[in-house]
């Protein structure tokens, strides 16, 4: 699951950023919590022991202020601007790896100092004797920096990040991560030395459950992913009524202003056919954009998406009769081809309804000449209606066919129209396929 | 040159995803010498421009929808393999996210003209006439120097002379980086994270930017995508003038998303700059 690259998108990545700079303020107060709690323990240290107990502690000590300076901006500023070289140094460092997957000063003192911090409890300079109570809560505030610091490593934004994602050996070694550190802690803990298992203040069974219990990030982590997921899904939703709403807006606002553009077209003796088409088009448009909005329907410049556009200028009760070819929905058309199919086929079927056919059948198809397939394809929209037939003079005046053959004249290709055998009309529209 | 219109006009090679923007100019130049062929996405330039006669004027949508490369990648790919094509950007008017565009394709291609598609009939051809004249003085042309002179600017002149904002804009990648992380977040915090810098990095950034942003203002007003920065209800939390360049980011994310700028700024990053001469005054 953690290996799972679905998560790594763009909204994921979003959250994850978002998340991660609250979490990593109070992760890196929280691990200086536990080390300050790993200084107060001394207090219970043989004297002997304390300044090699101190210097155990330096590095880690030195991490968490690190870490938490890293998440104070006005601090590692002040810092980076100060008059230290060295400082200001480190402070640039800081600064320089925020927000990347890499290894930081801060992360490396973090770790390696908690490591010689475990070895005050366990392994062969474990400091001897130490009350029961000081050896468990030292193993617990061990064991919570522990968890804490690769909660924060195993639900880095970087995981997420689409744009640079993170090398493929680093996504195996993920799960297996909390599995290697609790690891590492039994065998630093059991490690032979003066402080053999036999010997250890508690016994074996509280370092084994506290080491252990490192294991568990990685259900941590599932759990982690699987709110991020339900994040994802809910944006998602979130996202769908958004287009929903948008959808909505379009069409009261373009569809309606169409519909009063067409009606006043309409009206108006002096607007030539193709004014009329290009208003009609308008709806057809309105309604792609709403559906490409929607998504989910149809996809882009396939006869599906273009039929049920077409159907939108069709009046209700005569969409019962307007029948497409069922194995045209699915064609998947160039650009320029579903442009021309876009400007040709609302015509034909207008003319088809508005003359009084009841059933008007279509048909797109893409055809390649046997002769020569190399050759570009011929796109042909068949419209054929069971109505009155055509009127006698269309080819010499600027009817709607003309000016379709006209603009199809560019593409190599004509409108037909002819009489069907018992009645109503057949038009043909056909050009080559555009290369481009 | 008039013996030339008759015979041979302007050969013209609209590239536009609508088709019908096509038909029409087809429309337009009926009758006349000029002859058009149309490609509906840049991805297909090469193999246009490898066929036939070459293109003596390319005019040149911005936007070509989603997933698909932007004008500046076709602008790009006719400089390369056409250069003797002019270019003339068509835009709609009506689109705000436009300007970063249309300054880029000023600075990185020196466009001839900037064609609105409004324009009627008329001044389409009027425009593709003069092409073929040599005449480059009409409406919506070009000119060099931003048309210093007594009329008052044209949108176009304004482009010209303002052409330089972007490279006070983007002056490095990670400006770049910083900008595509102002389209998706707003606080300091969020955006030196995502974009991999500091927060100091993020500071001088504002500062700078939003002093550009001004100048762009005050020069295109029609783009109002970032007002002047005020005092946010968050308080503290939030930079206003961070906020504000991240909705000046917002509105132009198809720009500084789009793939074609990082060639067009590492090119210009690469390239040796004109040494200036140092003044002891």
């Amino acid at each position: 699951m953690l290996s799972d690259s679905s998560l790594r998108t763009r909204v994921v990545y979003d959250i994850a950023v978002r998340y991660a700079t609250p979490l990593w303020r109070i992760g890196a107060a929280f691990r200086g919590g536990c080390v300050a709690g790993l200084w107060i323990l001394l207090a219970w240290f043989p004297a002997r022991s304390l300044p090699q107990a101190a210097a155990q502690l330096l590095m880690v000590s030195a991490g968490v202020a690190a870490a938490w300076i890293q998440t104070q901006p006005d601090t590692l500023d002040r810092l980076a601007s100060g008059r230290i070289a060295a400082l200001r140094k480190a402070a640039g460092h800081l600064q320089g790896v925020r927000g990347r997957a890499t290894a930081d000063l801060a992360g490396l003192l973090e770790g390696f100092g908690m490591i010689v911090a475990l070895l005050l409890y366990g392994g062969p300079i474990a400091v001897r004797p130490l009350p029961t109570p000081v050896y468990v809560a030292g193993l617990i505030l061990i064991t919570a920096h522990v968890w804490n610091a690769f909660a924060q490593v195993m639900t880095d934004a970087s995981w997420y990040n689409p744009d640079m994602p993170p090398a493929a050996g680093l996504v195996a070694f993920r799960p297996w991560i909390p599995a290697t550190v609790a690891a590492i802690e039994i065998a630093e803990i059991v490690a032979p030395g003066h402080s053999a298992a036999s010997r250890l203040p508690a016994g074996l069974v509280i370092p084994l459950i506290l080491a252990g219990s490192i294991v568990l990030l990685l259900p941590f982590t599932m759990v982690f992913e699987v709110l991020l997921r339900a994040g994802l899904e809910a944006c998602e939703i979130s996202m769908g009524e958004v287009r929903r709403n948008d959808s909505i807006t379009v069409h009261s606002l373009v569809k309606n202003g169409a519909h009063a553009l067409i009606r006043q077209i309409q009206a108006d003796a002096g607007a030539d056919r193709e004014t009329r088409s290009l208003a009609d088009s308008m709806l057809i448009l309105a309604e792609e954009a709403r559906q490409m909005m929607l998504g989910g329907g149809p996809p882009a410049e396939t006869v599906a998406l273009l039929w049920d556009c077409v159907l939108q200028t069709v009046p209700g009760d005569r969409r019962g009769g307007m029948i497409l070819d069922a194995g045209s929905r699915e064609l998947q058309m160039r650009k320029t081809d579903y442009g021309l199919a876009r400007r040709v086929l609302p015509d034909l079927v207008t003319n088809a309804w508005k003359a009084g056919a009841r059933r008007v059948e279509v048909a797109v198809t893409q055809e390649r000449q046997h002769a020569n397939p190399a050759a570009r394809p011929w796109v042909t929209v068949s419209v054929a209606d069971d109505g009155p037939g055509l009127p006698a003079q269309p080819a010499v005046t600027r009817t709607s066919l003309r000016i379709l053959d006209d603009h199809l004249h560019r593409f190599d290709g004509a409108v037909v129209a002819e009489r069907r055998d018992g009645g109503g009309t057949r038009v043909l529209a056909r050009w080559r396929s555009a290369p481009w | 040159m008039a013996l030339r219109t008759l015979v041979t006009g302007v050969h013209i090679l609209v590239v536009d995803d609508f088709v019908l923007v096509e038909l029409a100019l087809a429309q337009v130049i009926q009758d006349t010498a000029h002859t058009l062929v149309g490609v509906r996405d840049p991805r297909n330039l090469p193999e246009a421009l490898s066929e036939g006669p070459r293109f003596d004027l390319a005019l040149v949508d911005i936007n070509f929808g989603p997933g698909a490369p932007t004008g500046l990648t076709a602008m790009r790919i006719l400089t390369e393999l056409s250069p003797e094509t002019k270019i003339v950007i068509e835009s709609t008017d009506e689109e705000r996210n436009r300007l970063l565009f249309l300054l880029a394709s000023f600075a990185f291609f020196e466009p001839l003209a900037l064609l609105s598609k409004a324009s009627p009939a008329e001044a389409v051809r009027a425009l593709i006439d003069a092409v073929d004249r040599g005449d480059r003085t009409g409406p919506g042309f070009a000119a060099p120097d931003g048309g210093i002179g007594p009329r008052p600017p044209t949108p176009v002149d304004r482009l010209v002379r303002n052409k330089g904002c972007l490279d006070e804009l983007i002056r490095n990648g990670t400006d770049l980086m910083l900008w595509r992380a102002l389209v998706r977040f707003d606080k300091r915090g969020e955006v030196a994270r995502a974009a991999h810098v500091d927060e100091r990095t993020v500071d001088r950034f504002t500062a700078s930017k939003s002093l550009v942003v001004d100048k762009i203002q005050a020069e295109f007003p029609e783009d109002a995508s970032a007002p002047a920065a005020r005092d946010d209800p968050d308080g503290p939390r939030r930079n206003p003038n961070l906020v504000r360049l991240a909705r000046f980011a917002q509105t132009h994310s198809h720009f500084f998303a789009d793939q074609a700028i990082d060639g067009l700024f590492a090119a210009r990053w690469q390239a040796p700059r004109p040494r200036q001469r140092r003044s002891w005054r």
